[in-house]
């Protein structure tokens, strides 16, 4: 039963290449690598949102960029 | 002497004269010896003679084997019996270069064919004998890792050498030899230039080496919906914590994964959304695994990479990273595998994936 889905394996010490496809498990892993993927990629844009959102309220305070980047980074 | 018409008129006188015509008709019988037998002594009638009885010389027929029979009175019958390997005889012919027979006699046709046969097999020896004697004699090698190189005249052994030693060529350019590497240097381990590839692993990593280096360069996924990250000996644990410093056009930023369960999977090694080849900006960098061999201590990595993001606000993103791996096991593999999307990665023109061992 195969997954569609190749995977590489070069042997360093004889130099054999394999291909073959995905095990159950690795097929298993893919799909769970996929979640942690999509949630970390959410944490990383909220934390953009938060700081671009930090960054208009403190121009509204009147703040310049540069004062914006001191604090920010 | 009165025929038989005549008138008898002195019968006496008659048989007187019959009687000498009878003497002298049988005159050579008279005489003779006992044993001796009456022979022909002419052509002409009643002219025999007594001579002894030794005509001839055999008496008698005494055989031995393997001629069978014989006597010494009447018809004598003689056999020869049939050979076999424990007494001579006669043979039967066969023309059989086949038969198993023991008793049988080759013709000179079975030599023949036999001869034929023979002179075509002394041919066939006598090529690979040729052959033989031009070939590399097996005992040359005599050590598994033994290599095998010509001297000036001959095929040589070339003993092998020591762990981490790389193959050289001697000081008067006349032989190659194993050598220790200088400290520094690099050794090539593998190379892979990735066509549509969903994943690969450098697996059975040698641990000769003290450190590791990972180079690439013109790394392009097939789409822009598609990750690629980076794991060590295939484990999938929160054993990862990196700290990746990115700039993204003109912002400077911070992508922190503690007990990530790849290299960073908010920032993957081998890129996200890198699909657009347009800029030259494909995904290239490095990264120096410290010390892989180590098993008191967590692993530690450091490495830079850049690519064009294609997804969203496009923009070219450079980044700085170090990584630890909290196992305490050797390296022994170093997995680059999709986590995210259904693309693929493509190598373009000189680019490639290379693992390097650090002396």
């Amino acid at each position: 039963m195969g997954y569609g889905v190749m995977k590489t394996i070069i042997n360093c010490e004889t130099g054999e290449v394999i291909e073959r496809e995905l095990t159950a498990a690795e097929i298993k892993q893919q799909a769970a690598d996929e979640k942690e993927y999509a949630k970390a990629q959410k944490v990383e844009a909220d934390k953009i949102a938060a700081k671009q959102s930090a960054e208009a309220k403190l121009a509204a305070l009147g703040l310049t960029e540069e004062e914006v980047a001191s604090i920010l980074g | 002497m009165p025929t038989n018409t005549d008138l008898v008129t002195d019968l006496p006188a008659d048989f007187a004269v019959f009687g000498q015509a009878v003497d002298t008709s049988m005159a050579d019988l008279l005489g003779g010896t006992t044993g001796q037998i009456l022979a022909k002594a002419s052509g002409t009638n009643m002219d025999f003679t007594w001579i002894a009885n030794d005509q001839g010389d055999i008496t008698a027929v005494t055989t031995t084997a393997p001629l069978q029979g014989g006597g010494t009175s009447g018809a004598l019958a003689l056999t020869v019996a049939a050979a076999s390997t424990s007494a001579s005889g006669v043979v039967q012919l066969s023309n059989s270069t086949s038969t198993t027979s023991s008793v049988l006699a080759a013709t000179p046709t079975a030599v023949k064919s036999a001869y034929d046969l023979a002179t075509t097999a002394n041919t066939a020896a006598g090529t690979a004998q040729t052959t033989a004697d031009a070939a590399i004699t097996k005992a040359t090698l005599t050590t598994a890792g033994d290599t095998l190189y010509r001297n000036a005249t001959v095929p040589t052994r070339l003993a092998i050498g020591t762990a981490g030693q790389v193959l050289t060529v001697n000081s008067g350019a006349t032989a190659p030899q194993w050598s220790t590497p200088s400290a520094g240097g690099l050794t090539l381990i593998s190379t892979v230039v990735p066509s549509a590839s969903s994943g690969f692993s450098f697996s059975s990593i040698s641990s000769s080496y003290k450190h590791l280096l990972l180079t690439w360069s013109g790394i392009l996924h097939s789409n822009n919906s598609t990750a690629f990250d980076v794991r060590l000996n295939a484990n999938s644990g929160a054993n990862y914590n990196s700290m990746v410093y990115y700039g993204a056009n003109t912002s400077l930023a911070q992508a922190n994964a503690g007990g990530a369960t790849s290299y960073n999977p908010t920032v993957p090694v081998f890129g996200k959304n890198v699909a657009n080849a347009g800029f030259n900006n494909t995904n290239s960098g490095y990264l120096w695994l410290y010390d892989y061999t180590n098993t008191s201590y967590a692993k530690q990595c450091s490495g830079a990479w850049v690519f064009y993001d294609s997804s969203g606000a496009a923009h070219t993103q450079i980044w700085n990273s170090q990584m630890t791996f909290d196992i305490l096991t050797a390296i022994s593999s170093i997995d680059i595998t999709r986590l995210s999307g259904t693309g693929t990665m493509t190598i373009t023109t000189n680019g490639s994936v290379k693992l390097w061992g650090m002396a």
